[in-house]
């Protein structure tokens, strides 16, 4: 039969292990650089012993770090400096290609697009309403115009 | 240190005399740290390459106009970190109009199609260096010069302009966010 003393001192063990693993995935990078005392990273090393999601914490961090040690094996360009010295030489005082004016214009001339198709939008909208109006307004002239031909005008001016 | 400003101040004034030597030296001498710290902030090797001639060019036109009681190490990692974060803040609008491109094209963003085809290694160094991108542009500086040009405390402050105690507290800033990154990637399965 499970106690209420178990469950606490279950939730309180639980609660601490999980206190313990923030602690630790807080600290994970100072461990990997040797910037913590002894006693912290003793106390690290015991909860990782036990604590298999914090081992690849570490690993995962440990990991990354690798990636930056390994990026200064990078050398740089054999021939710098003769590249340099043609650049000087050069009429030109940057080589590097320079922008077309698109390029530059490039920000501006989205902004001006996105600006005159809202814009066409809406206007597309307004005349589409007026073509209607002008519609039912012809068809009311065109009713008059129609009960003329039935009724022509020359004929006021004939004798009955 | 007596040694280094005596050797610097001669190889400044035989730059300015326009001795080539002393320029081929002086760009032997720095061209591993300026390109680490240019990679360092790019993550490209080609950008770097062309970074780092722009910065020797800079330092080649500019020497004559140096203060001799600055280091020039300090004066030439300055000018590259500049140089390299200025080259990331107009990559970084041109990738916004580009992925605005895209956005009202329906095309895949650069992101997705560069995620599809990467190997577990280069995925984890994408996502490496998007944790490193998006730390503020100080502590990224900090961090990059104390981890990949293995520079002083004091060195780095004088290239960024702060403080040595600042520095510190950069450099803790940017473990302590660049550790939650990678943790949460992992967290996520995206590492
Ligand atoms: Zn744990």
């Amino acid at each position: 039969m499970v106690t209420a003393g178990f469950l606490n001192s279950y939730c309180q063990r639980n609660k601490q292990s999980k206190m313990d693993c923030n602690k630790f995935q807080a600290r994970i990078i100072f461990l990997h650089d040797e910037e913590l005392t002894e006693n912290e990273k003793k106390e690290m090393m015991e909860h990782m012993k036990g604590c298999a999601d914090c081992t690849m914490a570490f690993a995962a961090l440990s990991e990354a770090l690798s990636i930056l040690a390994q990026e200064k094996e990078i050398l740089p360009n054999p021939y710098l400096f003769s590249k340099i010295k043609t650049r000087l030489n050069s009429a030109s005082p940057d080589k590097r290609p320079t922008k077309t004016v698109f390029a530059r214009l490039q920000p501006t001339i989205f902004i001006l697009l996105l600006i005159i198709s809202v814009y066409t939008g809406t206007s597309l909208g307004h005349s589409f309403s007026k073509q209607i109006e002008i519609q039912s307004y012809t068809d009311e002239i065109a009713l008059y115009i129609n009960e003329m031909q039935t009724e022509p005008l020359e004929n006021f001016l004939l004798e009955q | 240190m007596k040694l280094r400003i005596v050797t610097d101040q001669h190889l400044i004034r035989e730059i300015i005399n326009g001795d080539e030597i002393a320029f081929r030296h002086l760009v032997e001498e720095y061209s591993k740290q300026v390109f680490h710290i240019c990679y360092a902030i790019v993550h490209n090797q080609d950008d770097a390459d062309d970074l780092s001639q722009d910065v020797f060019i800079e330092v080649f036109r500019s020497i004559s106009r140096f203060r001799s009681d600055a280091r020039l190490s300090t004066w030439i990692y300055r000018i590259a970190v500049n140089k390299s974060l200025n080259f990331l803040r107009k990559r970084k609008r041109q990738s916004w109009i580009q992925s605005f491109g895209d956005l009202i094209s329906f095309q895949q963003t650069e992101e997705e199609r560069t995620t599809e085809n990467l190997s577990k290694n280069e995925l984890r160094a994408l996502r490496l260096h998007e944790a490193i991108d998006s730390l503020p542009e100080n502590q990224r500086s900090a961090f990059l010069l104390h981890k990949l040009n293995d520079l002083s405390q004091p060195e780095i402050a004088e290239i960024i302009g702060t403080t040595v105690k600042g520095v510190e507290s950069l450099i803790h800033r940017a473990k302590i966010n660049l550790q939650k990154k990678i943790i949460t990637y992992y967290k996520n399965d995206e590492w």
